[in-house]
């Protein structure tokens, strides 16, 4: 039924375009919301995308393949959305680990509000490939296709993102307990 | 990785939380949105490569002008792949629907939305001189670049009308990539002969796809064969060769022409030989092509008048 749907949205079917959109709009905002971490911009890249969406539809050759398509559209707005807001994200610093976080201290961290400063950190692209591999739990080579890039930069990509990860979350913790910070 | 393993579990867990409801006003603002954006009228038009002259092979080579002008509903549905069944019905040439008078003389063909006219479409990439003269309805759509034309409607129920020359085939139609490289210049496996009923035969023994008769006709004077191809549907497609940096697949019957137009796609050909050339004149039809819509497609080739 949905590539029905898909197919009369192709011809100009406003109302079936809207149909699909419904069926998808909390999941393609749970997406967007994760990579933007912000929930106006959130509904502004969506929006966005979805007129994109709309416009490009025609392009689609596989009907079935909408979802994957979609995602692609909101993947890459929300990228370009994050790009245009240079103060709300850091840029990427390199943190020297000089005393390493043990493991099982890592494993305790419960805070949130930590996750997110660390994740914060990250640059557009990192984000996407993380919410994309760990909220819609796609594997990179299918992430690589989505994106349209090759697997190689997707894993290089989600290596430097949990790396980066990782050495904001070290930071911080040893910051809560008085330690100095890169 | 122990600590790989504790990033990977924490941003799961914390992937889980936060909103994901959207407000339902956005469904509004969208609605809106779309109501005054123009879709895309999508034409899947692969650029026309640079072609080599084409050799003469001898006085008997005929350009195959194939002429793919796909006819949907027109012909029995075939069963199995790769014979042909029942001839083609006898094209009759239908009168063009037109909504202002057709100018006088011919005009080069010029991109986008055409008024009614006589155009002349550059066919010297084929051969030195070769050009085509039709008469094409108000609202068709004009690339001069390939050179092509389409129908006012989208290209799910439009109608794309090409130009293409053949030497050689794909054996494989799907399987195109015989090198590896994901390129669309590569040449065809199968080597055809040189008139129109050599391409014919070549292409009636493809088993990639199916093929409906042939029959002779012919076109703004010169002897054609028309040909119907009958093109497999998306989830064959998507499977198939991708070129370089796209993410589907796609179907090639010659070597460096147009890809399948969509899934279920037919192309009707006519293949003309032209003093010494062959061309090959598509017009491709999609699923959703009205049968008037293939009417107007067949009756501008009809209108051809082709200069050698």
């Amino acid at each position: 039924m949905d590539r029905e749907l898909v197919v009369a949205a192709q011809r100009g079917d406003q109302v079936a375009f809207m149909d699909l959109v419904r069926a998808r709009l909390d999941r393609l905002f749970g997406i967007a919301r994760r990579i933007l971490r912000d929930v106006d911009r959130a509904e502004d890249a969506l929006q966005d995308a979805l007129v994109i969406a709309w416009r490009d539809l025609p392009d689609l050759r596989d009907p079935d393949r909408f979802d994957f398509w979609i995602q692609r559209v909101l993947a890459n707005m929300c990228i370009e959305h994050a790009r245009r807001d240079r103060r709300r994200y850091a840029r990427l610093e390199v943190l020297t680990i000089h005393d390493h976080v043990a493991s099982d201290e890592l494993a305790g961290v419960a805070d949130r509000d930590v996750v997110d400063r660390a994740f914060r950190r990250l640059n557009p692209e990192q984000r996407a490939v993380l919410v994309l591999r760990y909220y819609l739990g796609y594997e990179p080579a299918v992430i690589a296709e989505l994106l349209g890039l090759s697997g190689g930069t997707i894993r290089s990509r989600l290596h430097h993102a949990h790396r980066a990860m990782r050495a904001a979350i070290d930071a911080d913790a040893r910051a809560a307990v008085g330690g100095s910070s890169a | 990785m122990n600590q790989h393993s504790d990033i990977d579990r924490l941003l799961r867990h914390w992937m889980d939380d936060g909103p994901t409801t959207m407000p339902d006003r956005i469904i509004d603002v969208v609605a809106d949105r779309i109501s005054v954006q123009r879709q895309r009228r999508s034409w899947r038009l692969l650029r026309r490569l640079p072609m080599n002259p084409i050799v003469k092979l001898g006085t008997a080579a005929a350009a195959v002008l194939v002429v793919a002008v796909v006819g949907y509903n027109l012909l029995p549905r075939q069963g199995g792949v790769g014979g042909p069944t029942t001839p083609l019905p006898t094209a009759s040439p239908t009168a063009i629907p037109t909504s202002s008078p057709v100018a006088s003389g011919p005009v080069d063909l010029r991109s986008g939305i055409l008024s009614a006219g006589r155009y002349r479409m550059d066919l010297s990439f084929i051969d030195p001189g070769l050009s085509i003269v039709a008469n094409i309805p108000e609202g068709w759509v004009g690339h001069p670049e390939i050179p092509a034309l389409t129908s006012p409607a989208g290209s799910n129920e439009g109608v794309l009308i090409g130009f293409m020359q053949a030497d050689r085939l794909f054996s494989d139609a799907c399987h195109w990539d015989l090198d590896g490289t994901g390129s669309p210049d590569q040449q065809g496996d199968v080597v055809v002969g040189p008139s129109a009923a050599d391409l014919v035969s070549a292409l009636q023994a493809n088993t990639s796809y199916t093929t409906s008769g042939h029959e002779p006709t012919s076109i703004g004077g010169f002897q054609a064969r028309a040909l119907e191809l009958h093109l497999p549907g998306g989830d064959v497609i998507s499977a198939c060769d991708r070129r370089s940096g796209e993410s589907t697949g796609d179907y090639f019957v010659f070597p460096g022409g147009f890809y399948a137009q969509g899934p279920n796609s037919r192309w009707h050909l006519h293949i003309i030989e032209i003093d010494g050339t062959r061309l090959i004149t598509m017009i491709s039809i999609a699923e959703g092509t009205s049968e008037a819509e293939f009417a107007v497609a067949e009756a501008i080739a009809m209108s051809f008048e082709i200069t050698p």
